[in-house]
């Protein structure tokens, strides 16, 4: 067995008996990397010297004795790493290298893990295909003419493509479990507030959340065990001691009460992806667990509520990038448009021009500087998203869609409680279809944005949500979503690795055939 | 509610700190008001009742952390990605005349 087909965890405890090097493990990945990356394009940046470097010097430590870690990862790209490009997959952050790191990154890299590199993104996460990307869009490994998903398609490629054993993502409305779907690979959207959001770049603060994309559950439950709990650095991480998630990994689910949501299964559902849920609920019968149809009525209007809110809180998040502090002025160095196509190739050089020292003969005042940074700074649905926003926070229009959103958003809380008075654990696609043609529905934004139907729910609501691989329709993976109450997390990781103990689905490698992408 | 006008996505884009070429602004007109006609389903629901929820943790209680100073960014730090600076400071075009 190659160390590419490794997961985590059994890497994990390669490196702590001796049997493999860290250097081994680093060098394995970064030559996958290399093979394939050229056709999935997943990586934004890939920091191979550094991993080198700190790979190298942790064998040495390890000489004197075993050191945890060594496992590579990779971050998406809107995960700042100190000293390191972190884009947000924006241009108007061409070149940024944040002065500290998030939480997430520290922590993972104190025990011992080692960054690979930073993966695409739609910009600031606003996007259900990673082609929002203000650099280039990323292919679905399992055919490379297909998006991956989004907006954490980078990361969920890079897990699916073996370039990596495992990935953090970020989710809003679905950004981790939708591409986790897409690609055939797992993916947790932990509860509201288990995992810090200092360093995250901001886009929906009442719903952004960063989560593991691995390969299985078991590696989910490791990397969870990693990043979650307290941070001082982030008020609304919460104040809870989080266990030990490996122990929840234990295939017994007998005596489970499971709702499935109608609303969820409803119109533009794909008829198989429908089937392979079915089928997949049938696995969690035959495991004992109770399973009956329910109801969330207010889930039909989630979608609503998030294009309202989450656009309303991007719109105030994203007032910071005026030119003045970091990232991409007007009238110094290079307007994005003009820079180059992508960042460097291993990325730890700065693209020239943007980190000019003064400003040349630029902007006439500083309304000149903010409109013309922010206009050429930023792609469309980034702008259309603060458009929305500002419009629905704007005088007179507040009421009417701001405050009825979040009106309606706790009616939909209030569906999930309810639910979960009866039920353990909801069942529902993680998508409405298997991952679409490139292209197919970059000009039609609400299209896309029904891609996140059955994602953003659970969102709303704060609560986990973990997707699994079901099954396959037209050779494309589709995804199961299991939802929780808040904290369940031991719960959800406990059904998916039961249901994984007894299916394949997670086994199943994509073929990485087809186009060169560039 | 009646559709946008080509004026208010302007008047807009003007608060966002954003401004459009012509066709651009023809092509965002269109799109946002698609996007408006779909949320307005929400006037379906009745939330005459309903509390807003502005955050999902509103309900656990507002930590604080000990008020213990700590080293945060180096002042060159903090200047170190800025597009100008000048003698330690943030520079922007003139403000006041």
């Amino acid at each position: 067995m190659k160390l590419i087909d490794r997961t985590a965890s059994q890497l994990a405890t390669l490196l702590q008996d001796g049997e493999v090097t860290r250097s081994e493990v680093v060098e394995a990945f970064l030559d996958r990397i290399d093979a394939v990356d050229e056709s999935v394009a997943a990586f934004l940046h890939v920091t191979a010297d550094r991993a080198r470097r700190l790979a190298r010097a942790a064998d040495k430590a390890a000489e004197g004795g075993a050191t945890p870690g060594g496992v590579p990862f990779a971050l998406k790209d809107n995960m700042c790493t100190r000293g390191i490009p972190t884009t947000s997959g924006s241009r108007i952050l061409e070149g940024y290298r944040p002065p500290y790191s998030a939480t997430v990154a520290s922590r993972l890299e104190d025990a011992g893990f080692i960054l690979l590199g930073k993966t695409n993104l739609d910009e600031f996460a606003m996007g259900s295909s990673t082609e929002n990307s203000g650099y280039f869009p990323t292919a679905n490994p399992w055919d490379l003419r297909r998006v991956p998903g989004g907006s954490s398609g980078g990361s969920a490629a890079a897990v699916a493509a073996f370039e990596v054993p495992f990935a953090l993502g970020s989710d809003t409305g679905g950004s981790i479990r939708q591409p986790a779907s897409f690609c055939g690979v797992v993916g947790l959207k932990p509860t509201y507030g288990l995992v810090s959001r200092y360093g995250l770049v901001a886009f929906a603060s009442s719903l952004d959340q960063i989560g593991p994309i691995t390969r299985d559950v078991t590696d989910a439950a490791m990397v969870l065990n990693l990043i979650a709990g307290p941070d001082p650095l982030d008020s609304t991480s919460a104040r809870v001691r989080a266990p030990d998630y490996t122990q929840a990994l234990v295939p017994d689910v007998d005596g489970l009460v499971a709702g499935l949501p109608k609303e969820l299964f409803g119109e533009g559902i794909d008829p198989e992806v429908k089937a392979r849920v079915s089928e997949a609920a049938g696995v969690l019968g035959d495991l004992g667990v109770q399973v009956e149809e329910c109801s969330l009525p207010h889930a039909t209007y989630a979608l609503d509520m998030y294009y309202i809110i989450a656009p309303a809180e991007a719109s105030s998040n994203l007032a910071r990038y005026d030119g003045t502090r970091y990232g991409f002025r007007y009238g110094v160095g290079e307007s994005p448009a003009e820079g180059p196509a992508r960042p460097e190739p291993g990325g730890e050089d700065p693209p020239p021009g943007l980190a000019a020292e003064a400003a040349r003969p630029g902007p006439a005042d500083l309304l000149e500087m903010y409109v013309e940074t922010r206009r050429r700074g930023f792609g469309p649905e980034v702008k259309r998203r603060i458009m929305l926003g500002t419009y629905v926070l704007s005088a007179g229009y507040y009421d009417a869609y701001y405050l009825r959103a979040q009106k309606a958003r706790t009616l939909l809380r209030q569906d999930f409680e309810r639910a979960f008075s009866r039920y353990d654990f909801l069942i529902s696609p993680t998508c409405p279809t298997v991952a679409f043609p490139l292209g197919e529905k970059v000009d039609d934004p609400l299209q896309m944005y029904l891609a996140d139907l059955c994602t953003i729910p659970a969102s709303l609501a704060g609560l986990p949500a973990l997707s699994l691989p079901c099954g396959f329709s037209q050779g494309l993976p589709v995804g199961l979503q299991l939802m929780g109450p808040p904290f369940s997390e031991e719960l959800l990781l406990r059904v998916g690795f039961a249901y994984e103990q007894r299916t394949d689905h997670h086994t199943k490698r994509p073929p990485l055939l087809g186009v060169k992408r560039r | 509610m009646t559709a946008l006008t080509r004026e208010e996505v302007r008047h807009i884009a003007h608060l966002a700190r954003l401004a459009f070429e012509p066709d651009e602004l023809d092509r965002f007109t269109t799109q946002l008001n698609a996007i408006l006609q779909h949320v307005n389903r929400l006037g379906e629901v009745d939330t005459a009742l309903a509390s807003p929820t502005a955050s999902v943790s509103a309900g656990r209680t507002t930590p604080l952390r000990e008020d213990e100073p700590w080293e945060g960014l180096t002042r060159e730090e903090a200047l170190d990605s800025a597009p100008a600076a000048d003698r330690g400071l943030f520079k922007v075009p003139r403000i006041v005349d």
